[in-house]
């Protein structure tokens, strides 16, 4: 995993400021894959965006219908509401170069 | 043509606008259907990549959550490592789906070569015949498939496997066979030794009853021979306590007294005999014979009992003699009984033989006669204690049938070995004695056997029993045959008298009160005398241990209560002579 923080800092771009972000993170209980995509994302986001996120956390085991709401087919998968388009990443965000493309903060290949 | 050119300028221009615009709008219509795109994409990516554990599927418009790492890695793990050979799982036609990797590697083999080459293509065709069958059955029928079988192994080993399975109903309402694969070695070899057990328990209390039973047929006839000698003796004694009986009936019937009353004797020294045998307390007294002269000593024994009989008797020997590392009173008990036996199991007037001879490094004794045989389901028995030919011909001549017995462990325990043949019922019968016997250059060496004198010599005997009635009779039948006698009763009336009368012979009871037989024979042999005489033991007690404890005490030699008088007598031959005309001082 290619976790320096020094480079993805270089490489990436800061949301722009104004509205924080709203990510929304679907789980199933406290499944290995969950517990880790929070963690991975909670540190993203300090690292990227302090004080500028709002995280939900949803749990399809204690709800399964909510999963209709952003059409959620495996789990975990990370929801972005806010800033518009709406993106979605699916598995346990490990990959912090997948993140960024992920949430246009990098430009695609 | 300028105006028009320049509205054809701005035509163009229009149209490229709006190509540039249509362009642009599938550009994004494009950018849109990749950005769909990405997102199966992604999630096949994540989902190869291991990245998720639960999907969302959605059940009769419900959404149900499947947890896929969290639960399924243990559950799988579970069945497939917590217990040999895991799972298997088929469609409705048997074609395996999947089965567990230990059971594969157990087998050597893979998925493919199950499909191909038959789901049981690894069993001996025996094996593999009748489970395929059953497999074949079950899936016709959709019952539940069971099957157990053992499994040769490349390495030699065998494992034992039960396969278990049954058609199971998805939830999405397709069938498919799901089983275990078990492995039962083990349980199988529990079973098998419990079964083996319990066939050895079964096999033990069937030996137990039957030996039980024999006890009770043998205690029934100890009884039975007890009594047979017992009533005559006494009814002779009633007899005798009559007054005015004549001589004559009082020979008779003391004759037939003694007859009985060696006949019990008899039976007791052989009860005592087998059971010191069983308890191994019987040590052999080892010394070089001449088989010829056992022969002989036997001969003697049986002799009148086989004449009484009306039986020949003819005797076979080798013309080289035979010798043998023997304990002479033991061989001669070996063949006394088998004359015996085959005197008895002969109907009056049959004919009995002995042969002896060497065969090899064996003296081989047969005795044969032509009884009444031996039926061929006893022979193999013939040699039990307690095995007895039923209807012999003289019940009261039966015996207990333990002499046959005796006879094998002594035989064996000279390294020899008996064996009886015979025809069967009618045909007579021979037992056959095989002892070591010692090589031929020794046998030419051996000096040849004295000649047995009867003993005539007049003795001075000293008789020391505490019994008034035992040394009574002792004195009766020794001056009946001639001898002088002294009678004391106990150890110092011995030792006075021994210094007085100067016997040539002590008959000395060992269990004589305060002053015990041992004590008296120590002293007696401090006591300065012209010649050393004899001194027998006489005693209750004939273990060997006893006859060991007399000779080592001081004792020339012991004899068992009741005292047999042939054997007393015989042994009074051999004790010195007193000198001529030496007239004893009175006491």
């Amino acid at each position: 995993m290619s976790d320096d923080p020094g480079s993805m800092m270089s490489e990436g771009v800061a949301p722009e400021g104004g509205e924080p972000w709203r990510l929304r993170l679907y789980v199933a209980g406290r499944s290995p894959k969950c517990v880790a995509a929070l963690e991975n994302l909670r540190r993203f986001c300090e690292e990227r965006m302090p004080g500028q996120y709002e995280i939900e956390v949803v749990d399809l085991l204690e709800n399964p219908r909510l999963a209709k709401d952003d059409q959620i087919v495996a789990i975990p998968t990370l929801v972005r509401r806010l800033p518009e388009p709406l993106r979605r990443i699916i598995g346990d965000l490990s990959n912090a170069e997948r993140m960024l493309v992920g949430l246009d903060l990098k430009a695609r290949d | 043509m300028a105006g028009s050119s320049a509205d054809e300028g701005t035509e163009v221009g229009a149209e490229i606008e709006s190509l540039r615009r249509e362009n642009s709008r599938l550009r994004s219509a494009l950018d849109e259907i990749r950005t769909r795109l990405e997102e199966p994409e992604e999630i096949l990516r994540a989902i190869r990549q291991g990245e998720i554990d639960a999907l969302v599927v959605e059940e009769e418009g419900e959404e149900q959550i499947y947890a896929l790492q969290q639960f399924g890695r243990a559950y799988r793990s579970m069945v497939e490592e917590c217990f040999p050979f895991g799972v298997w799982h088929a469609d409705p036609q048997g074609q395996p789906l999947y089965v567990s990797p230990s059971f594969l590697k157990l087998l050597g083999t893979d998925l493919r070569a199950l499909r191909e080459r038959g789901l049981f293509h690894f069993l001996p065709p025996d094996t593999r015949e009748r489970v395929d069958r059953a497999w074949e059955q079950c899936r016709a029928s959709g019952e539940p498939f069971s099957a157990e079988y053992t499994l040769p192994l490349h390495d030699g080993e065998e494992r034992t496997v039960w396969t278990r399975g049954l058609l199971a109903e998805t939830a999405n309402g397709l069938l498919y066979w799901v089983g275990v694969n078990l492995d039962i070695t083990e349980r199988k070899k529990t079973r098998e030794e419990l079964q083996q057990q319990a066939e050895a328990l079964q096999r033990q209390a069937e030996a137990l009853r039957l030996a039980d039973r024999r006890k009770d047929e043998f205690l029934a006839l100890l009884g039975h021979e007890l009594r047979n000698p017992l009533a005559p003796i006494r009814n002779g004694l009633h007899i005798l306590l009559q007054p005015d009986v004549d001589a004559e009936s009082i020979e008779q019937i003391k004759r037939i007294m003694e007859k009985q009353l060696n006949h019990l004797t008899r039976i007791v020294d052989d009860l005592l005999d087998v059971s010191r045998i069983t308890r191994g307390r019987i040590h052999l007294r080892k010394e070089r014979i001449e088989l010829a002269r056992s022969v002989g000593h036997a001969l003697e024994s049986v002799r009148s009992f086989v004449a009484a009989q009306g039986h020949s008797l003819s005797i076979e020997l080798p013309a080289r003699p035979i010798q043998l590392e023997a304990d002479p009173t033991r061989l001669e008990q070996i063949l006394v009984n088998l004359l015996n036996n085959a005197a008895k199991y002969t109907p009056r007037g049959g004919s009995i033989s002995l042969s002896a001879g060497r065969e090899a490094n064996e003296a081989v004794i047969r005795i044969r006669d032509n009884g009444i045989g031996i039926p061929p389901e006893l022979l193999p028995q013939m040699f039990d204690l307690f095995t007895q030919a039923e209807g012999g011909l003289d019940r009261s001549q039966g015996g207990l049938g333990i002499g046959l017995t005796l006879v094998r462990s002594l035989a064996e325990m000279h390294g020899g070995r008996v064996s009886a043949r015979s025809e069967g019922p009618g045909t007579g019968a021979e037992f056959e004695v095989r002892l070591p016997a010692l090589a031929e250059d020794a046998d030419t060496q051996a000096p040849s056997p004295t000649p047995r004198s009867v003993p005539d010599g007049r003795r001075r005997i000293l008789v020391v029993d505490d019994s008034d009635d035992m040394a009574r009779t002792l004195q009766i039948l020794l001056e009946h045959r001639g001898h002088e006698t002294r009678v004391v009763h106990d150890g110092p009336a011995a030792l006075l008298a021994f210094r007085i009368y100067q016997p040539d012979v002590v008959l000395l009871d060992v269990g004589l009160p305060e002053m015990s037989g041992y004590e008296v024979v120590r002293q007696l042999r401090t006591e300065p005398a012209e010649r050393s005489p004899l001194i027998i033991a006489v005693s209750g007690y004939g273990q060997d241990s006893d006859k060991r404890q007399a000779i080592e005490s001081g004792f020339d030699a012991h004899i068992t209560k009741p005292v047999d008088p042939d054997a007393l007598l015989e042994l009074l031959a051999a004790a010195p002579r007193p000198p001529l005309q030496t007239t004893p001082p009175t006491i």
